[in-house]
Formats: C-alpha cells, sequence, structure tokens
C-alpha cells in the first residue's frame, strides 16, 4: 500500500491553514451563523457606508476617487480616498456581490481570519515551528486582540492586525539579513499592500520593523548594501503608495481637515492589574497574561542560546507596555492633544504585540520540543492549547452576547438581512468627523454634532440626488421663494458647484456646506471635484508601479513553476 | 540537622505571616471589623462563648448571650470544642477588630504550615513546597477567609494535615499506619467544622482503598483502621453525643437550603467561592497531561491527581447538579455548596503539582523544573492581586466602624434557620421568615433578659393585664421552663417558642437545659481523651526515648 505523504502535496502549508482557519472561523461565527443576525455598530455604518460607495462606483462604471456621490450620506465628503483607497474598492466588489449586508459581513469575517491565519501561520513555520505549534499559535492569534474583536465591533484595526504577520515576516528577513540578504521588492510591497488596507496600520508596521532593521544592520556583513536595499525599499514603497500619500499632500495643505473622533488615551490603554474576561480592545485575560509571563520568564532563564525568541519577545513586551496602562498615557494626553485624535487608543498597539509575543510562545514551545523531549513538547503544547480554550470560550461567549443583543433591534436586523443594500444606509447615517473641510479648528466631537445636524438622517429630505457621469452629483430641489438656504454637499477647496447653470464660489458653514441663493421654482445644483494634477501624476505613478510590480510577479511565478518541471 | 528542622517550620510561617499580612492590608487601612456573608452568624457563636468566659458562667448546649439570647443550642452542634476556643480568643483580644485579625492569621499560619509540610512529606523540594503552599494559600476557601469568614475555610486549612495521614495509608506495606494521628486530625476537624469531616472520610477512602489493595497485611490494615476509628469515636464523644441527644428527641430543623446549581464553581475572576481563575484550570489540565503521559512514575501522584480531579469535576458546574438537586433535595440543605468539595481538590491537585515539578527537575535539566516554577509564581500573582482586589472591595464596603463586642451583637443578631425544635416538617425559608423568629434588641428589652447561674436565662416582664405572650426563648425537649416559680410545661409555636398565661404585674420565667447523665460522661470522656491525646503528644515531643508509636503497641500486645 502506497503511504500518503503530506509533504509531497504542493501547497499543503497553504492549504492546512486555509481549511484549519475556515473551520474555526465557522466555529466562532456559529452564534451569527445560526441566527443570522448581523452586528450593526457605528463603525459598521462608517466603513459599510465607503463600500457602498466604491460598490455603485464599480456598478455605475462612474468612478469618482475624491467625492463620495453614493455612500457616506451621498453629499460629496472624501473619506476613501484617505483611508486605505484601493482595498475599499476591492471590498466594494465584494459588496457588489453580496445579496445582503449580513452576508457581506460575514464574509469578510471569513476574508480577514483567511489573511490572519494564512500569515500567521507562514510566520510560524518561517520561524520553524511544527505543524501542530504554528496551528495553536495561529489559533490564539485570530482569537485575540483586534481580529476577533472585528466582527462584534467592525474595528478597521483589524485588517492592519490581520496583516501584521507579513509585516513580521518582513522583519524577519531583515533580522537574518546576515545569512540571506533581505528582499527590499517584497519588503516595499508589504508595507503598500497594509498602507493600502490601513493607513495607522503601517505606521506600526513601520515602528515594528525598526528594531529589525536595527539588529539586521548591527549584524550584516554588508552594511552598506542592507542601507542601499532598505531606501530602494522605502522608494518602491513610496511609488506604490503614491496615491495615498499623494491625496494627503494635495489636501491638507489647502483644506483644514477634520481629525478623526479624539479618545482618551489614558482610558482605552489595556488594563493589565485587572483581569478582563476577553482578551480584546482593553481587557487582557489572566490566563493569556500568566502565559506572557511564563514566555517572560523562559527568555530570561534562556536568553543567551535563544535570541530571536529573546528578540522578539522584548519587542513584544515593549508594544505591551506601551499599549498597556502602565505607560503615562495621562501625561501625554494632556500635554499632546493630537495623540488623542490619531492615534486614540493606546491598545491599537496589541496588534504588534500579540503576534511578537506569540511568535515567542512558539519559538519557546520548539525549543522545549527540541531540548526536552517529545514529552516535554507534547506538554508545551498543551499549556498553549489549554489557553485558547478559555480565550475561546470567551469568545464565543461574547459573541453570543452580542448577537443576543443585536436581535432585539427587529428593525436593523431586518435592515441587514434584506436584499436592498441602500436600505440599511438610508437609516443609519454615520456621525464621523472624518475628513470634513473645517473653516476653523474645532474639537472633532463638536464637528460630530454638526455632522449629525446637518448631514443627519433627514437633511435631504427635500432634495433629489442623482449621480451624473464623470463622477458629479447633481442636487434638484423646488423652493418657494428666493431664498438663502444651504445645501447638504460637503465643499472643499478643490470642489465645484454649479447652481442652476452658473459656477459660484458660495459661503460655506462650519463643516464645509454651502449657502446658496435659491431661486422660486425649480433649482439644481451640480458638485464636481477638480482632481489636482499633481495627484493626477501620482495616481498614475501609483497605477504603473502596481502593474509593472504585478507583472514582474506573474513573471517570476512563470519561471519557478517552469524550473520545478524542469 | 535540627537547623534544617527549624528551617521547615520557620518557612511555612513566614509565608503565612506575609500572605495574611497582604490579604489583611485592606483591613488594617480602615482599623475596623467587617462584616461579611457568614460573619453573623460565627460572630454571635463566638460572642456567646467569650461571655461565658467572661462572666464565669457555663453552659455548653443552652445560648444565654448569642442569638439574640434566646437559648438555642448552636455550638453544640457545630464544632463545640473550637467554638470555645475561638470564644477564649475573642475574649481575650476583646475587639471584632483585634479578633478577626488574629484569626486571620491563625488560618494562614496553620494552612501556610500544613501545606508545606504535605509537600515535604512528598519530598519535594523546599522552593516546590514553598510555591505549592502559596499557591494553596491563595486559591480557594483558604483565600476566602479574608472575604467572607466562611467556616469551610477552618475545614480547608486542616485537609492538608488529614493528607499527610492519608499517604501513610498508601505507603505502608505492614498495614500499619499512624492511627493515632489519623483518629486524632480527623477529629480536630469534627470539632472544627463537621461537614468537613464527610469530606475529610470521603478523601481517605480511595486512600484507603489503594493501601487495602497493594497491602499484603490487609487484615492488619483494617485493624488499624478500626483503631484510628475506635479514637476517632472516643474523641468526639461529645458531638455524637450531642446529635443522639438532640435529634432522638426534637425534631431539630435543617440548615438553610440553597440550590446547587448556582454554587458549584466556574470559572471566573477571582478564585474565592463559585469561582476560580482560568489560569487554574489550564494548570490543571496540564497536570492531567502530564500524569496521563507519565503513568508509570509516580503512584501516588496519579492517585492525587486523579481523586482531586474527580473532587474537582463534582465541584464544578459541570456535574449534573440541576439533576441531582431534584432527585435529592435533602443535599440542599446539608450539602449547600458543591464548591465546599474544593477544599479537598485543590490541596489534592497543588500537592500533584507539586510531585510533577520535582519529577520535571529530576529529569529534565534545571530550566524546565525552574519554568515550570515561576510558571506557578505567576499563577499565585495573579491569584494573589485578583483576591487581593477583591477583599479590598469587600472589607471597605462592609466595615462595622469601631462597635463594642455588645454592640455588634445587638445589631446584627443572627436568626438562622438551623437547630431550632420545630414542630413540623417545614422549609428552612418558612423558617427564617417566620415573624416569630426575627428578634431585636427591642424585644429582648420588653422581657429584660439575664443570665442566672448555672447557665439558666431569666426573663423577666409586666403585664398590664392577664395575656397569653409568646416569650423570645426556644425550647428544646431538654429545656425546662420555670414561669413565676412554677414548673410549666408550655405549648408552643411551630418553630419551638413557648406561649405562656401572663399574669397582670411582674412576670418571671426562667429557661434551662436539663443535660441527662450519659451525656455529661460522654463529654467527660472526649474531654479526658483530649486531655491525653495533647499530653501524649507533648510527651513524645520533648523526650526521644518517648515514643508514642511503641506505647501505643505495646498497649495492643496487652489486649
Amino acid at each position: 500500500m502506497k503511504k500518503y505523504n503530506f509533504n509531497k502535496i504542493t501547497g499543503i502549508d497553504y492549504l492546512i491553514p486555509v481549511i484549519f482557519t475556515l473551520l474555526l472561523t465557522t466555529v466562532f461565527l456559529l452564534p451569527q451563523l445560526v441566527s443570522k443576525v448581523g452586528i450593526s455598530e457605528p463603525d459598521t455604518i462608517f466603513h459599510f457606508g465607503r463600500f457602498y460607495d466604491t460598490a455603485q462606483q464599480l456598478k455605475n462604471h462612474n468612478f469618482s476617487y475624491f467625492q463620495m456621490n453614493y455612500g457616506m450620506g451621498t453629499n460629496g465628503r472624501i473619506v476613501n480616498a484617505f483611508y486605505g483607497p484601493f482595498f475599499a474598492y476591492f471590498l466594494g466588489g465584494l459588496v457588489l456581490i453580496s445579496k445582503s449586508w449580513f452576508q457581506f459581513e460575514i464574509m469578510l469575517v471569513y476574508l480577514l481570519f483567511l489573511i490572519g491565519g494564512i500569515g500567521m501561520y507562514r510566520l510560524s513555520l518561517k520561524l520553524k515551528m511544527s505543524r501542530i505549534t504554528s496551528l495553536l499559535v495561529t489559533t490564539i492569534f485570530l482569537l485575540t486582540g483586534y481580529i476577533c474583536y472585528w466582527a462584534r465591533s467592525t474595528s478597521f484595526q483589524a485588517w492592519g492586525a490581520a496583516l501584521m504577520p507579513y509585516i513580521l515576516m518582513q522583519g524577519l528577513s531583515l533580522y537574518n539579513d546576515r545569512i540571506k540578504h533581505f528582499n527590499w521588492i517584497s519588503l516595499g510591497i508589504t508595507v503598500a499592500v497594509l498602507a493600502q488596507v490601513h493607513m495607522l496600520g503601517t505606521f506600526f508596521a513601520i515602528l515594528s520593523l525598526i528594531p529589525f532593521f536595527i539588529y539586521g544592520l548591527i549584524n550584516t556583513k554588508d552594511k552598506k548594501k542592507m542601507w542601499i536595499d532598505a531606501f530602494k525599499a522605502v522608494g518602491l514603497c513610496l511609488c506604490l503608495t503614491a496615491n495615498v500619500w499623494g491625496a494627503y499632500l494635495t489636501l491638507y495643505p489647502s483644506n483644514l481637515i477634520s481629525a478623526p473622533l479624539g479618545f482618551s488615551p489614558s482610558s482605552t490603554a489595556v488594563h493589565l492589574l485587572w483581569f478582563g474576561e476577553i482578551t480584546t480592545w482593553v481587557k487582557i485575560q489572566e490566563v493569556v497574561l500568566v502565559l506572557f509571563g511564563v514566555q517572560t520568564v523562559y527568555v530570561l532563564l534562556n536568553f543567551r542560546q535563544e535570541k530571536l525568541n529573546t528578540f522578539l519577545t522584548v519587542e513584544g513586551l515593549v508594544f505591551l507596555f506601551l499599549s498597556s496602562d502602565f505607560f503615562p498615557w495621562a501625561y501625554l494626553e494632556n500635554h499632546f492633544s493630537f495623540v488623542n485624535n490619531y492615534f486614540q487608543f493606546p491598545n491599537r498597539l496589541t496588534i504588534v504585540a500579540f503576534p511578537l509575543l506569540f511568535s515567542g510562545i512558539g519559538l519557546t514551545i520548539s525549543h522545549i520540543h527540541k531540548n526536552s523531549g517529545f514529552k516535554m513538547g507534547v506538554l508545551a503544547n498543551c499549556l498553549l492549547a489549554f489557553v485558547i480554550i478559555f480565550v475561546f470560550r470567551a469568545d464565543l461567549r461574547e459573541n453570543m452576547r452580542k448577537v443576543n443583543d443585536s436581535q432585539g433591534n427587529i428593525a436593523l436586523v431586518q435592515q441587514m438581512r434584506g436584499r436592498n443594500l441602500n436600505n440599511y444606509l438610508e437609516n443609519n447615517y454615520p456621525n464621523n468627523p472624518d475628513y470634513l473641510p473645517l473653516q476653523k479648528k474645532m474639537l472633532a466631537w463638536n464637528v460630530s454634532g454638526l455632522t449629525e445636524k446637518y448631514l443627519g438622517k433627514d437633511s435631504d429630505n427635500d432634495y433629489k440626488k442623482e449621480v451624473l457621469p464623470g463622477g458629479k452629483l447633481q442636487l434638484s430641489w423646488n423652493s418657494d421663494n428666493t431664498e438663502k438656504r444651504s445645501l447638504p454637499l460637503v465643499m472643499y477647496k478643490q470642489s465645484e458647484l454649479i447652481v442652476n447653470g452658473k459656477k459660484v464660489t458660495p459661503k460655506v458653514n462650519e463643516i464645509g456646506l454651502p449657502e446658496v441663493s435659491s431661486k422660486r421654482g425649480r433649482n439644481q445644483a451640480i458638485l464636481s471635484f477638480n482632481t489636482p494634477i499633481l495627484f493626477k501624476i501620482l495616481f498614475g505613478l501609483t497605477m504603473m508601479s502596481w502593474a509593472a510590480v504585478i507583472i514582474m510577479g506573474v513573471k517570476y511565478y512563470c519561471n519557478r513553476i517552469k524550473k520545478r518541471k524542469v | 540537622m535540627i537547623k534544617r528542622k527549624s528551617f521547615d517550620t520557620i518557612i511555612p510561617l513566614t509565608l503565612g505571616l506575609i500572605l495574611a499580612t497582604i490579604l489583611l492590608i485592606p483591613q488594617f487601612q480602615i482599623k475596623a471589623g467587617v462584616n461579611l456573608s457568614d460573619t453573623p452568624f460565627h460572630f454571635n457563636r463566638f460572642f456567646d462563648i467569650a461571655e461565658q468566659f467572661r462572666n464565669h458562667n457555663f453552659s455548653y448546649f443552652q445560648m444565654n448571650y448569642g442569638f439574640g439570647q434566646t437559648g438555642r443550642v448552636v455550638n453544640a452542634l457545630y464544632g463545640p470544642f473550637f467554638s470555645y476556643i475561638l470564644g477564649f480568643l475573642l475574649f481575650i483580644t476583646g475587639s471584632w477588630f483585634k479578633f478577626q485579625v488574629l484569626t486571620t492569621y491563625i488560618v494562614f499560619l496553620v494552612g501556610s504550615y500544613g501545606m508545606y509540610q504535605l509537600n515535604l512529606k512528598l519530598k519535594t523540594s523546599r522552593v516546590t513546597a514553598t510555591i505549592i503552599t502559596l499557591l494553596f494559600l491563595t486559591t480557594g476557601y483558604v483565600s476566602s477567609w479574608t472575604s467572607s469568614n466562611s467556616f469551610s475555610t477552618w475545614g480547608g486549612i486542616l485537609i492538608p494535615f488529614v493528607l499527610i495521614e492519608a499517604i501513610d495509608l498508601v505507603n505502608n506495606d505492614e498495614g500499619k499506619f499512624n492511627w493515632v494521628g489519623l483518629g486524632t486530625i480527623v477529629a480536630v476537624v469534627a470539632q472544627v467544622h463537621l461537614l468537613t469531616t464527610v469530606l475529610c472520610v470521603l478523601t481517605l477512602i480511595p486512600f484507603f482503598v489503594y493501601g487495602l489493595y497493594q497491602s499484603n497485611h490487609k487484615k492488619m490494615l483494617w485493624l488499624t483502621l478500626l483503631k484510628a476509628i475506635a479514637l476517632f469515636m472516643v474523641l468526639t464523644a461529645n458531638i455524637w453525643g450531642t446529635f443522639a441527644l438532640l435529634y432522638s428527641t426534637n425534631h431539630v430543623s435543617a440548615t438553610f437550603a440553597y440550590p446547587l446549581t448556582s454554587t458549584a464553581i466556574t470559572v471566573g475572576l477571582v478564585s474565592v467561592w463559585n469561582t476560580i481563575l482560568d489560569s487554574i484550570i489550564v494548570l490543571f489540565f496540564v497536570q492531567l497531561c502530564y500524569v496521563v503521559t507519565n503513568f508509570k512514575e509516580s503512584k501516588l501522584n496519579n492517585l492525587f491527581t486523579i481523586e482531586g480531579l474527580i473532587f474537582l469535576f463534582l465541584s464544578s458546574q459541570l456535574f449534573p447538579w440541576s439533576i441531582i438537586e431534584n432527585r435529592f433535595p435533602i443535599l440542599k440543605s446539608t450539602f449547600q455548596f458543591p464548591n465546599r468539595l474544593t477544599t479537598v481538590a485543590y490541596p489534592l491537585l497543588f500537592a500533584a503539582i507539586g510531585i510533577t515539578i520535582s519529577e520535571l527537575s529530576k529529569k529534565y535539566d534545571k530550566n524546565i523544573g525552574n519554568l515550570a516554577r515561576l510558571a506557578l509564581v505567576g499563577i499565585i500573582l495573579s491569584n494573589l492581586s485578583a483576591n487581593y482586589l477583591f477583599t479590598d472591595h469587600r472589607v471597605k464596603e462592609n466595615s462595622i466602624g469601631e462597635v463594642t463586642l455588645q454592640k455588634y451583637i445587638d445589631d446584627h443578631i443572627s436568626m438562622p434557620s438551623e437547630y431550632l425544635p420545630i414542630q413540623k416538617d417545614m422549609p428552612s425559608d418558612e423558617i427564617h421568615n417566620n415573624e416569630a423568629n426575627i428578634i431585636n434588641p427591642n424585644v429582648n428589652k420588653n422581657f429584660n433578659k439575664e443570665v442566672l447561674k448555672g447557665g439558666r436565662l431569666k426573663l423577666s416582664w409586666y403585664s398590664k393585664k392577664k395575656e397569653v405572650i409568646l416569650l423570645p426563648i426556644f425550647m428544646y425537649h431538654q429545656s425546662e421552663l420555670q414561669f413565676n416559680n412554677k414548673k410549666l410545661d408550655p405549648n408552643v409555636n411551630p418553630i419551638g417558642m413557648p406561649f405562656v398565661m401572663s399574669e397582670v404585674g411582674k412576670n418571671t420565667a426562667i429557661l434551662s437545659f436539663k443535660t441527662p447523665g450519659w451525656l455529661t460522661i460522654l463529654l467527660t470522656i472526649s474531654l479526658i481523651s483530649w486531655f491525653g491525646v495533647i499530653t501524649l503528644k507533648i510527651m513524645s515531643k520533648f523526650s526521644k526515648s518517648f515514643n508514642m508509636e511503641n506505647l501505643t503497641l505495646s498497649k495492643r500486645k496487652k489486649v
């Protein structure tokens, strides 16, 4: 009888995490899948609005990179261009093939877990862990922090978290530069992908890569080559993300763009002293903390033999410390208030801390397995498995609770189940102040109040909105007499408004709503956005470099397959 | 050698001191007694004894000072001798705050000493013994003393001593174990907390069966066991005598009934009462994995682990307590809380973990053993911090301020539904809510209660007219009531309170408890035997040549 050899199957180490993650996600999502209840949080409304916009652009072949004509209250505000633009288009495509928001939500959880699962599994294998240990590390990675938080909160940080293992793989290459020179192309591409998904995640990614780079630099044989390739990677990354930084570069100097909502960092730091019943957001479970403690102790006892493990653990602990209430966030908050708006939650840093620490734990298990024999290895794996049981139990319970809570709002449940996607968005308006053009400096929370007042649910009841070819938004309304009225549109410096066939430069209110004189009878206004030439060039650069990268990638893989066949 | 030995006393006592001090910090901060869930009940018991000492007016059965001066019987049925010890401590400390602090120290010192010695008996290193002891002290009932004053704590700290004797049941080829020690320690448990005695017996059965199974001297083993049981019976004559007397002649009400399901343990954010921290369960699982993969290594480890896990399973919500509760409702009042079983499960499992760690450090390099120990330190720390925060919260919320002993008792007259001489079967909550049971200081003031010599309780009151009134006292079959100098056999209400026909003007009633002669003899026997056991122990401690084992063996030969 022929014995089946797993290792012979091509791509087995992609197949394993895919199947495993699919199973895990299914169990994790059971409360949602059984009850068919979608969860709608403030973030859900915000992000689904973004994706609906790109979905409609794709559907109507009427593209508008900046001005949003379909989602986010159809008022021409700019969000996607600042917030993971290309990924927004990708998810918009997914919206098109989903039959309801609920289905879309479920699909996204699977996608998120798959990306995170494959990444963490590959990272673990790269760290030379056994398959079992890799799967355990992958499981605990998926079930803690922002990734599992996504299903109940739609906090976009999760996507940054899911991509973090890929970043860490690049980090490892930097670390191992002495043995094998790192590949600047994949480094640049990985960071660029993250930038197209989640801006703040990119910032953390770079923070996390710096220690790897420094270590690699100190130990490498050819320092000059490493510097040069690092700059090449930066250059490539800049080309691939020209649309992202280009948008900031062209809009921020000419507009006073509203910051995202401010939160007190000191109250959203991870509580390390008080145990939580779950390991997400500001809470961390006691088992997980103890596990980190054991890992720290192991590293302390073996730091001579295990440099990589020590490195990963120490970096992870530093990030955990920064994310926690041990760090003087209250002080920073009082002295540097921008932290509140752009950084918002110190617990975001767990997206770096967790994968680092879990990788360290995996390494520890592998080493125990190697040094102390099979039995001890089994015991160490069991330890991790039991911790996972408790983490999973907490997640499932929280998921069930959330679904039960959401079940009560029958109207909302129906909106999310319904085939008419617009229904949900029409009934739930995002009040996020993000990226509105302000006239003077204002607290983001006040902007949010104004957004609700001027651009809230009933703001466009009297208006008929229509999207014209070329990404133009047309507003028509009837006036009983000549009057001044402010239109439910958002005008940036680059926006152009044509009222009743005449180009106007109207006075705008605090959050950029134009005030126009309306004549008796039927009125019409058309809002369009003049994309600056500079940005057009940068956008062309981005598209070209992505095309180049993809072509090169395809060529590379074709060659590899050819070689393998020969 | 001597130095080594004294180390093994100093270390556990220091550990106990430190932990008790840490958990007492909240109470030191408020410098006052605290009223926790079980405090009123027990403090009424001890207050009664303290007053007996203060007034030199002893009464073993009828309680004339605590429990609203109603003459009910509680202490005699609930750890009698030990309540005299604690009552005496209350008498000399004279304040609730000092008394609570002192008892907390005693709990931790005794618990620490016992667990440490158990570990040494299992041949673990000192470091491991220290860590396991700390784990024991920060988990479950031991640690819950400062946040609940639950008396299972006292049973819990004695379990390690019982286990020390239990090991001998297994580890002997000739069937001769220390029956004096075994009989005595279980008797101590009985004098402290009766229900724990049942748990002790349950714990000992597997050890005995296992010992019997592998012993070549089965007859001898049985014989020694019988001797231990006989000693136990003699030492606890006061307890079973009391039960025989009161239960055969009275319809004594059962203890309060609790739903079993809700008090079974589950994972939570603190390791006391009905919750346990996740990490400890993880630890137990890992221990199980170790035992399963190393089954041939240590019989004792297997026995401790499996028995511990069975007890843990029984105490947990995984066990179908709702079915049991419906089938045997009696368990609700007799057993009350499945989480009591953790008093046995935790020391068993912790001791087993100690064995595992010793084996690990023997088999593998030093690192693995150290890692395991440090992992336990982590768990201890998380346990301690959770317990500390919990205790802090409970203590700060329930301060009783600076009050005299009497004031606290007046404010918190304990009126439990248990041990009342009821007239017909009724559920405990019905007894509890019976109007007549609700005694307050005003009622007592109207009746002007006074304790006479010989443990008699005198009530005197004025009546404006001839009327039937209910006296705020309880009458057992053995109680005697003298109403206006005439012996009276009154009618009683359903919970045993007498009605009398009050005269116009001044009335007096005197309640006393007639102890039958045979019970007095039993009481004396148990007192004398305790005296004997203690003397023997002291003598064997001081003169090396005087060996208790020899003495008892020679006695046997004579017989």
